[in-house]
């Protein structure tokens, strides 16, 4: 008797990524969309270990973005579609430092371009240029209704959740750690994510709904 | 709402990357037409971003981030296209490139300053007036004394006119001069070369030599 393969398997050859890449260079820029949702955060978050200035941060992730998106026929899949994004994203991000270091008066000390090879650096504590109070209290509202929502949720939820998001198990992993199915596994982290979410979307309802 | 809830739990397993290739492209056929699944798909992402870094964008940013980029990427071409559009592009950054160069050329590091291009234009032609002006006067004032080529040389007609004291024999006689012969034996260091260290006509001829005299 053969083992049926379970729909929540991971992927043997490829994942979403890929997926979404296939589609977005077959035509579909929607599921492109989807790749920067995804990966906005994480971009931006890079380029701002680099530049302190928030509008020339999104400057150059939309560039990056824009970068990915022409070159998107060349990604094979080698590599995670991330780290992929990544080299493109530093290697904008000094792109758009040469042309800004002529205007020194801009630039200044805002770049950091140490901060490619030091993983340990984070801005979060220095100030952020061009940040409203009103922005940077929405973003701190919105950090503070995860945190609440999670720190509210069920233990076994909570855990699933953590060990995914924080220490990038697989499902499998996770299963084998918390003694359950990989489709418990599945099911918890998923209705983690909606306790969560239901805390957090009224707060992202000033978002258009459709974006792409 | 069963339904839906399956493709929400299908669409959870999808963003960590953990469904099979042909749920996974159900998943996303559905995804990427339903926007509530597309606010899900952003909002499990945002929920993973701040657990792992601690801190996110301001919603409005995001959303006009994201207005932004797409209006940008609608301009740009299928990636399908992209060997024609690159190689259009391509076309397109040398002109662009070939037009910066041309007007990076044409330009020159003053060019903001007509005042002072005028100035060095000025000072410049001032300068070549001056020393136009020198040269000129000097010739003039040289060509009232006598020039080299306006000397005139004894010939061997005039020399031979000059009397010339011999001895009985008639080989020719030195006129010896004793004060002559006691003041350049008294200063024999003026002699040879002057003290200019250049040979000096007179002094050279007039030099101390005790045996050849």
């Amino acid at each position: 008797m053969t083992e049926q393969p379970s729909p929540f398997e991971p992927p043997k050859d490829t994942d979403s990524d890929v997926l979404l890449v296939k589609r977005a260079v077959a035509g579909d820029q929607g599921a492109y969309g989807l790749l920067v949702i995804k990966y906005q955060r994480r971009i931006q978050r890079l380029v701002g270990r680099m530049v302190r200035d928030v509008d020339l941060v999104e400057d150059i992730a939309q560039e990056t973005f824009i970068r990915a998106y022409r070159a998107l026929h060349q990604f094979r899949g080698d590599a995670q579609f991330y780290t992929w994004l990544y080299r493109i994203a530093i290697n904008t991000a000094k792109k758009f430092m040469g042309e800004l270091q002529r205007d020194r008066t801009v630039f200044g000390a805002d770049f950091k371009i140490d901060a490619e090879n030091d993983e340990t650096y984070s801005a979060r504590n220095e100030p952020i240029f061009h940040e409203t109070p009103e922005t940077a209290l929405a973003a701190k509202e919105i950090v503070a209704a995860v945190n609440a929502a999670i720190a509210a949720l069920p233990e076994d939820l909570r855990k699933a959740l953590m060990l995914r998001e924080i220490e990038g198990l697989s499902y499998e992993e996770i299963a084998d750690m918390m003694n359950c199915p990989v489709g418990t596994v599945r099911s918890r982290i998923f209705r983690a994510r909606e306790a969560v979410s239901a805390k957090v979307k009224p707060m992202l309802e000033k978002q258009t709904s459709k974006r792409w | 709402m069963t339904n839906n809830l399956e493709n929400c739990e299908r669409l959870s397993a999808l963003a960590d990357g953990q469904l099979s290739e042909d749920v996974a492209k159900q998943t996303l056929d559905w995804l990427t037409h339903d926007d509530d699944a597309q606010a899900r798909w952003n909002i499990y992402h945002l929920v993973g971003e701040v657990m792992r870094s601690g801190e996110v964008s301001c919603p409005d940013r995001e959303a006009a981030f994201m207005q932004r980029l797409s209006e940008a990427l609608v301009m740009e071409p299928a990636p399908t296209c992209r060997d024609d559009a690159i190689k259009i592009e391509a076309t397109k950054a040398h002109q662009e490139s070939f037009s910066e160069l041309k007007s990076i050329n044409n330009t020159a590091a003053n060019d903001a300053s007509f005042g002072w291009r005028l100035a060095g234009g000025f000072a410049a032609l001032l300068a070549v007036v001056v020393v136009s002006w020198q040269g000129l006067s000097a010739g003039l004032e040289s060509g009232a004394g006598p020039q080299l080529a306006q000397v005139i040389v004894p010939t061997n007609q005039s020399l031979a006119a000059l009397p010339l004291v011999t001895t009985s024999d008639g080989a020719p006689l030195m006129i010896r001069d004793p004060q002559l012969d006691a003041f350049l034996a008294a200063h024999k260091q003026f002699g040879g070369t002057s003290a200019f260290q250049k040979p000096s006509g007179f002094l050279s001829n007039a030099v101390f030599e005790g045996a050849a005299r």
